[in-house]
C-alpha cells in the first residue's frame, strides 16, 4: 500500500504519540517525520501536551456505582407507590363513571307508580287507529275494507 | 470472581445487552471502563475536577436511566461522551449565570492528587504547553485535548463540541497550528 500524503499523515500523529498505530502505519509515520520537519515539530508538541493527562480521582468509578444505586433504589420505591396510586385512581374514575351512567338510565318507575302506562296505552281508540280513520273518504274506507277481506 | 472476569471479557455491546436486561453488574463493567474518558472530557470542558466528577455521575446516572433507548447505532463510548459534554456544558452554563465568568478565564487547575512538591517539580515547558493551549478558542482546544489525551476519533469529538466530523478535524488541525504559533511567539 502507497503511504498517505503529510496531510492525511498528520491525522494519525496522536494515534502514533499513543503507541497505538499497527506496524505499518507506524513505519509510514517514522519515515515521513524523518524527513519532514513540520510533522517532526507536531509529534514533539503532541508529546508534550499528552506527558500531563489529567489523572482520575481514585473513588471517582466508585462513587458513580453507588449514585447508580441510589437512584435505582429510588427509581424502585418510586415504582412501588406509584402502582397503588394508580390503583386508587383507576378506582375512583371507575366509580365516577359507573355512577354518571346509572343516573343518566331513563327512569323506570320505582314500585307503587304505574311502571306500564309508558309502554302500555290505555287508550282503545288509539289501538283501534280511530284518529286516522277519521279523515278518509267514504271510498278510501271502503278500499281499505276491501284489503282488510272484509 | 469468575462472573467478574467474565464480564471482563465481554463487549461493551454485550455488556450493553446485559444491562438492557437488567444486569447491575454489567452497568458497574461499563463504569469501570469508561469513567476515566468521561470524567477528563468534563474536565477538558470545565476546567475543574470537582464539577467534572459531578457532571461524570451525571452522565452516568442519565445514560443509564435511557439505556433501554439505545439501540446500537454508535459505540457506548461515543453515546456516554455525547451525553457528557452535554452534561459538562449544562453545569458551565450554570456556572456563567452564576458568577458572569467565561470558563476561558478560569485558571487551569491542578489535578486534587498532586501534592504541593510535585507542583514545583512539574516540567514547566508541558505547564506553559497546558497554559497555551488554554488560549485557544473552546472547539479548539477540546477537539486538540480529546483527539491527544483521549485518543478520541473526530466523529466522537463532533459529538461532544456538536459540530460535524469534518469540522472536528479543522478544530483539531487549527488548534494545532495556533498553538504552535503561540509557543513560538
Amino acid at each position: 500500500m502507497i503511504p498517505p500524503n503529510c496531510a492525511t499523515l498528520k491525522d494519525l500523529l496522536p494515534e502514533f504519540v499513543r503507541g497505538e498505530l499497527g506496524d505499518e502505519r507506524r513505519r509510514w509515520v517514522v519515515e515521513h517525520v524523518t524527513i519532514c520537519a513540520d510533522c517532526q515539530e507536531e509529534v514533539e508538541l503532541l508529546q508534550r501536551i499528552g506527558s500531563d493527562t489529567v489523572r482520575v480521582p481514585a473513588g471517582l468509578a466508585y462513587d458513580i456505582k453507588d449514585a447508580l444505586a441510589r437512584d435505582h433504589a429510588s427509581a424502585r420505591r418510586s415504582v412501588r407507590w406509584r402502582v397503588p396510586a394508580a390503583a386508587a385512581v383507576a378506582l375512583a374514575l371507575g366509580t365516577a363513571v359507573v355512577w354518571e351512567r346509572v343516573r343518566s338510565l331513563p327512569e323506570v318507575g320505582p314500585l307503587g307508580r304505574e311502571p306500564f302506562a309508558v309502554v302500555w296505552p290505555s287508550d282503545d281508540a288509539d289501538v283501534a287507529g280511530a284518529p286516522i280513520l277519521e279523515g278518509l273518504s267514504d271510498d278510501d274506507l271502503m278500499l281499505l275494507f276491501e284489503e282488510l277481506g272484509g | 470472581m469468575a462472573e467478574n472476569s467474565l464480564r471482563n471479557s465481554l463487549s461493551d455491546d454485550d455488556l450493553v445487552r446485559l444491562v438492557q436486561s437488567g444486569d447491575r453488574r454489567a452497568m458497574d463493567e461499563l463504569v469501570d471502563r469508561h469513567h476515566g474518558v468521561v470524567f477528563r472530557t468534563c474536565v477538558a470542558i470545565l476546567n475543574d475536577e470537582d464539577l467534572a466528577a459531578d457532571a461524570s455521575q451525571n452522565c452516568f446516572i442519565k445514560a443509564f436511566r435511557a439505556i433501554d433507548r439505545f439501540r446500537g447505532e454508535a459505540a457506548i463510548r461515543t453515546w456516554l461522551l455525547a451525553i457528557a459534554g452535554n452534561e459538562a456544558r449544562g453545569l458551565l452554563r450554570k456556572i456563567k449565570g452564576r458568577r458572569e465568568q467565561s470558563i476561558e478565564d478560569v485558571v487551569p487547575v491542578a489535578s486534587s492528587d498532586h501534592d504541593p512538591s510535585e507542583q514545583v517539580t512539574l516540567d514547566a515547558e508541558v505547564a506553559r504547553v497546558r497554559l497555551v493551549l488554554l488560549q485557544l478558542p473552546r472547539k479548539q482546544r477540546l477537539s486538540v485535548t480529546l483527539r491527544i489525551d483521549e485518543g478520541l476519533s473526530f466523529r466522537e469529538i463532533g459529538e461532544i463540541i456538536e459540530s460535524s466530523e469534518g469540522a472536528a478535524r479543522v478544530n483539531y488541525h487549527h488548534g494545532i497550528r495556533r498553538l504552535r504559533e503561540l509557543l513560538e511567539s
